[in-house]
């Protein structure tokens, strides 16, 4: 595989969104205006509490700003079903590129650069906040944190190109997305933590993959979790990514035959 | 009066055309109420899972707070399905000039955007589980229930909210903000909580600055008869001035644009 022209690839979506960097800023604003709500809601429901299914205020409130800024960066949606649509695939398709490979180098710019442009707002309101919010102070947190975020960029890039490919055989299916969308930040923990969900709720989670692009992570880094605990979620995120490898390269395969069939 | 039969003409015109468009979609559409069933359901699994863990929120039991719900979700849809979409495609109709063309017509363009987008089949299934979970909170709370004192504040509502997002959209006559509906769609959603979880500045900005409590909690307690007349006039005092507002607002942004573009 020539490394270079898929460099090449990252570098453009890198300039892409560096132009387009006030978007992104919006994005995080948006993102800290739901974190007003989160903040208030625990504060109540803490308020005659010390600790609820072992985390502690300031460890809820931490949780979501971390799922927030992470949610906020990685889960970018791709334009797959948008490029099958209106034929432009035949452009990567005719050329010596592998399509999804292309895809993904892009969608890791966007994703890298929402990270870093992100990063100074979450220091900030740590910088602010400090007596509200739960400091994790293990280097070694930090650096499982980057592993299983890498990894979850990928589970979270193969599943979204598995939902594009849809489209090769239903026009619209964007509309799917929505569901998809719900399914995946619900499942990854970003409107409450998995464990505060019923039992039945939490059996279905361990059965996705959602579970390990956002709540896992953010528990491990909180230093909720074992390290064979972590060794095992992480071995979990790398069997769901060589899962949906093949099941996207199956897909993609049929997918492809369908697309040349029709004459696109 | 002639006036009025060229609103309800263009209003009857625009329910066809994105009838139509629907009716073409059968399985976009399909797919959409199963998204906004499933979104309903996880926000109802969300409250479920918290009032899990603590009584109440904010002093609101969870029968109050599904009232609440109720509300805040017959607000969002209806809103969706009829003016925000408007307002929302105004950043990309100065862009594409496409305003002008609005501009030249001889229509009063904040009304003809409410209804441009009037969108009357989704709202079906989303207007049904909104009134069916305000419903099922009305009919498990032990407090008298006053629908009319419900309807007219729920009218008020309505009222703030539409200034509200014309406030908003009017920024774009200044500066372009393309996420501008995912901006106002994370303010409102602090509404789906009661306003006694918020406190100090929070609680006064989200009180009489963007006064969401007036769109979704004022109208909740007035469902279970819990508002004074001293709260009555309140809500319908900040209807007229944020109605003023958003008027004056809009017309500067318009003026600002006119100008601009001669």
């Amino acid at each position: 595989m020539n490394l270079s022209k898929y460099t090449t690839v990252f570098k453009n979506s890198w300039q892409f969104n560096l132009e387009y960097r006030l978007d992104t800023l919006v994005r995080f604003l948006i993102a800290l205006i739901s974190l007003i709500s989160v903040f208030y809601l625990w504060n109540d429901i803490f308020a005659d509490k010390a600790e609820m299914l072992g985390y502690s205020k300031d460890q809820i409130v931490t949780y979501y700003i971390i799922v927030g800024y992470l949610f906020a960066s990685i889960y970018a949606g791709l334009p797959t079903a948008q490029e099958i649509q209106d034929g432009s695939l035949s452009i990567y398709i005719t050329k010596p590129i592998s399509f999804i490979l292309y895809s993904y180098w892009q969608s890791l710019a966007k994703k890298v650069f929402r990270l870093i442009i992100g990063l100074p707002i979450i220091l900030f309101i740590f910088f602010i906040y400090s007596d509200n919010l739960y400091l994790v102070t293990d280097p070694k947190a930090y650096l499982i944190l980057i592993i299983t975020i890498f990894f979850a960029i990928n589970i979270l890039f193969l599943f979204d190109i598995l939902i594009g490919f849809i489209e090769f055989w239903m026009m619209h299916s964007a509309s799917i997305v929505m569901i998809t969308d719900s399914i995946v930040a619900f499942f990854a923990g970003t409107l409450i933590p998995i464990v505060f969900l019923p039992n039945y709720i939490q059996q279905i989670a361990n059965y996705l993959p959602f579970k390990y692009t956002g709540f896992f992570l953010i528990d491990a880094f909180l230093g909720r979790l074992g390290t064979e605990e972590i060794i095992f979620g992480i071995g979990i995120q790398i069997a769901w990514t060589l899962a949906l490898m093949l099941i996207v390269k199956i897909v993609w395969i049929q997918g492809l035959k369908k697309y040349e069939a029709v004459g696109a | 009066m002639n006036h009025i039969k060229k609103h309800l003409n263009l209003i009857i015109q625009s329910i066809k055309i994105q009838t139509m468009d629907k009716l073409e979609v059968a399985l976009a559409f399909t797919f959409i109420t199963l998204g906004i069933i499933l979104q309903f359901t996880i926000t109802i699994i969300f409250f479920k899972a918290i009032y899990l863990r603590s009584a109440t929120i904010g002093g609101w039991d969870v029968n109050q707070v599904y009232i609440l719900l109720g509300t805040y979700f017959i607000i969002q849809y209806i809103s969706w399905s009829t003016y925000i979409r408007g307002f929302n495609k105004i950043s990309r109709f100065i862009e594409n000039g496409e305003l002008d063309l609005y501009l030249s017509k001889p229509v009063n363009l904040k009304f003809f955007l409410s209804y441009r987008y009037i969108d009357p089949i989704f709202i079906i299934p989303q207007i049904t589980v909104a009134i069916g979970l305000l419903f099922y909170g009305v009919s498990q709370t032990n407090a008298d229930i006053n629908i009319l004192s419900y309807l007219f504040i729920l009218a008020c509502a309505f009222i703030i909210h539409f200034s509200l997002i014309v406030i908003i959209s009017s920024i774009n006559f200044f500066t372009i903000i393309r996420q501008v509906d995912h901006l106002h769609n994370t303010i409102f959603k602090l509404g789906q909580y009661p306003i006694t979880i918020y406190k100090g500045f929070t609680r006064l900005v989200l009180s009489i600055i963007i006064p969401i409590a007036f769109i979704y909690s004022v109208p909740a307690r007035a469902m279970v008869g819990d508002l004074s007349v001293k709260e009555i006039l309140a809500t319908i005092g900040i209807t007229f001035i944020f109605y003023f507002i958003s008027s004056l607002i809009w017309n500067l942004g318009l003026k600002r644009y006119e100008s601009a573009h001669g």
